[in-house]
């Protein structure tokens, strides 16, 4: 099922000074129970295709199905089915964290489980702490929380990395997957970490000027752009033979293109020659060196 | 009653904000300290006497009994002279002495005069007494020799006459009314937008207009902190007429409803908390300056204080505590009405997209 099919949302803000296209003819399609990273520079459009698939922007034109609801016809119905994470979102910080879930709870009217929730997150003994005393990482934890207490269906998470050590990052992905394995929930999270949205997600896209420049998973990008990951393999003794599909960085090490086609070829030409590998080392095309190539050559 | 959650929330927060609710109770505190140090210099009172010399040396010996709290001067004057000299405001009041009968002429509006009448009306009573004793050890042995008792009464006088400790109760109310109120309802959205968390809310069921009233009732509740603060103060220091006086409620709250509701719609349209001060001040400042302008207003800015919320209140508060007038209707009906007017074009604000 899919959770998110936009056709051609576009938004326009005019101002005395002009217009502003924000976003334009998006078509994304998001698969329920997925985690979908949206990466794009400052102003690139991602803050605004949030609101305006939580219905808090009305689009200036196209429509979108949220998990089959009209996003124009039926704003009122969306709203509850979808949680957000602003970016700097810093609560009350004159509220416990238990009265902050349950203002949050109460004010979508809903009986939320709150202290097994805080348990289930080791967050019990802060449960009378107030939110201006927390550390950041805390206070994100808490935030994510009440953006779903009302246990909506699609969760976004805008820059849910931002200011956070490499500890409390590595807590808030699994804090998500944990989400994950215990409700039906997509998420959509738009982050300029995309080492955490690589490590993360399922699907990614990236936006430039208001555009959804690509869309899709890791594998079907790279491939789609001939971007390949490589092995390099540290052998006992140099081998011969292997120019046409491995290139030698030293005589005892080779770098291979991670196909399992030319990786059998390799292992194939080793075998005949007696060499044994000693070690394996996975070069992997990074998200960064994508984006950055992508960003740089679509839409020029 | 979801909007009843937010409400709820907003109270809690402003009641924990410890800084915020201290000088909400401290500011109404040092005012009013202020005002009692003016009320105590204007409790010096100033009495002159004429008429039949027999009563002064009387009322001149009983007034140096008085304890210090008032310190009351007895001047020498004919009527000509005490009559301007109370217009000029250089005294609280006269008494015009006659063998039977005082009269005092005093302007009661002003707390040194409504002082004096009530000491001299207590001396009279006094002297009364003391007659009435005499009178009985006297009856047995010379019936004839009847003395009368002096009559009492009371003239107001120069009732328009400008009064320093009104001037100070009403700037007073109207710093309070206008200035915290408008604070309140300007912060209670702002800060939502500082914190990121008006998306939140506007994500949930609440409407905007929800929001927008949660707000304004919740800065209402707030705002009545600071007034019931200095409200029971005065009563407790100095019992003033007007805090009896359902009509001054009357004011209050309308006033600080169009404060609250104005201050919303400021917090509604601006991005943040700081670019809202500079309008806000704009409004309020006036209004302050309004409250405690001790002359009547030329016409040209009586018509302009007519149209401004804020200085509506000011002029109505003013003219009631100075003057003694009745609030207009108008006046009311209109502080209402802008308050009103400015909740709906707030929950219209809040919406619009930048």
């Amino acid at each position: 099922m899919k959770a998110i099919i936009t056709d051609s949302l576009s938004k326009v803000f005019i101002s005395k000074v002009g217009s502003n296209l924000a976003v334009k003819d998006l078509n994304l399609t998001i698969n329920s129970n997925t985690i979908y990273g949206l990466m794009g520079h400052n102003g690139a459009g991602k803050t605004t295709t949030f609101m305006l698939l939580n219905a808090l922007l009305e689009p200036t034109s196209g429509t979108a199905l949220m998990l089959g609801n009209d996003l124009v016809k039926n704003r009122s119905k969306i709203r509850p089915l979808t949680g957000l994470l602003t970016e700097n979102l810093r609560l009350y910080s004159e509220l416990t964290v238990e009265e902050t879930l349950d203002f949050f709870a109460d004010l979508y009217g809903v009986k939320a489980p709150v202290q097994e929730l805080l348990k289930r997150f080791d967050m019990s003994e802060w449960r009378k702490q107030l939110i201006g005393k927390l550390s950041t990482g805390m206070r994100k934890k808490v935030s994510i929380l009440s953006a779903c207490i009302h246990r909506p269906k699609l969760l976004f998470l805008d820059e849910p990395f931002s200011g956070l050590d490499p500890i409390a990052m590595q807590g808030l992905r699994d804090f998500v997957r944990y989400l994950m394995d215990v409700t039906e929930i997509t998420v959509v999270i738009a982050s300029h970490n995309l080492k955490e949205l690589a490590e993360i997600c399922d699907q990614v896209g990236i936006m430039k000027e208001g555009r959804l420049v690509v869309s899709g998973s890791m594998d079907d990008i790279k491939s789609k752009f001939g971007f390949v990951d490589h092995l390099r393999l540290l052998i006992d003794k140099p081998a011969a033979g292997l120019g046409h599909i491995a290139e030698f960085i030293e005589p005892n090490m080779i770098d291979v293109i991670n196909t399992p086609q030319r990786l059998n070829m390799v292992l194939h030409l080793l075998q005949e020659q007696g060499i044994s590998i000693l070690d394996i080392n996975k070069r992997a095309v990074a998200l960064e060196d994508i984006y950055q190539q992508i960003y740089q050559e679509v839409g020029r | 009653m979801k909007a009843f959650v937010l409400l709820r929330k907003d109270i809690r927060t402003v009641l924990r904000n410890r800084r915020e609710l201290f000088w909400m109770i401290m500011l109404p505190m040092i005012l009013l300290g202020f005002n009692y140090y003016m009320q105590g210099r204007a409790l010096q009172v100033q009495v002159a006497l004429v008429g039949d010399d027999t009563l002064k040396p009387y009322l001149r010996e009983q007034a140096k009994q008085l304890d210090g709290q008032i310190e009351l001067t007895i001047l020498n004057l004919n009527e000509s002279e005490a009559i301007e000299r109370l217009a000029q405001g250089s005294i609280n009041g006269y008494l015009r002495l006659g063998p039977q009968s005082v009269e005092m002429f005093a302007n009661l509006a002003d707390t040194a005069g409504a002082v004096s009448e009530a000491v001299f009306q207590q001396m009279v009573r006094d002297l009364n007494q003391q007659l009435a004793e005499k009178q009985l050890s006297q009856l047995a042995e010379n019936p004839a020799d009847i003395l009368t008792p002096i009559s009492w009464q009371v003239s107001a006088a120069g009732k328009q006459t400008r009064s320093e400790a009104q001037l100070i109760f009403s700037s007073l109310f109207v710093i309070m009314g206008i200035m915290t109120a408008m604070s309140l309802g300007q912060q209670s959205l702002s800060v939502e937008k500082d914190r990121n968390t008006l998306v939140s809310l506007r994500k949930s069921p609440l409407t905007d207009y929800q929001i927008v009233w949660a707000k304004m009732f919740a800065a209402l509740f707030s705002s009545l902190l600071p007034l019931a603060t200095i409200v029971a103060m005065i009563l407790l220091l100095m019992p003033e007429q007007f805090l009896r006086d359902p009509v001054f409620y009357l004011i209050l709250v309308s006033i600080t409803f169009n404060s609250v509701s104005l201050g919303v719609l400021i917090g509604s349209y601006m991005r943040g908390a700081n670019e809202g001060n500079s309008l806000r001040f704009m409004l309020t400042l006036p209004a302050m300056f309004l409250a405690s302008m001790p002359v009547s207003l030329p016409v040209w800015a009586e018509r302009i204080t007519s149209a401004v919320p804020t200085l509506v209140g000011a002029q109505t508060m003013r003219s009631f505590l100075m003057a003694g007038k009745l609030p207009n209707p108008a006046a009311v009906i209109y502080l209402l009405l802008t308050g009103f007017l400015a909740i709906r074009w707030a929950g219209q604000l809040l919406g619009r997209e930048e």
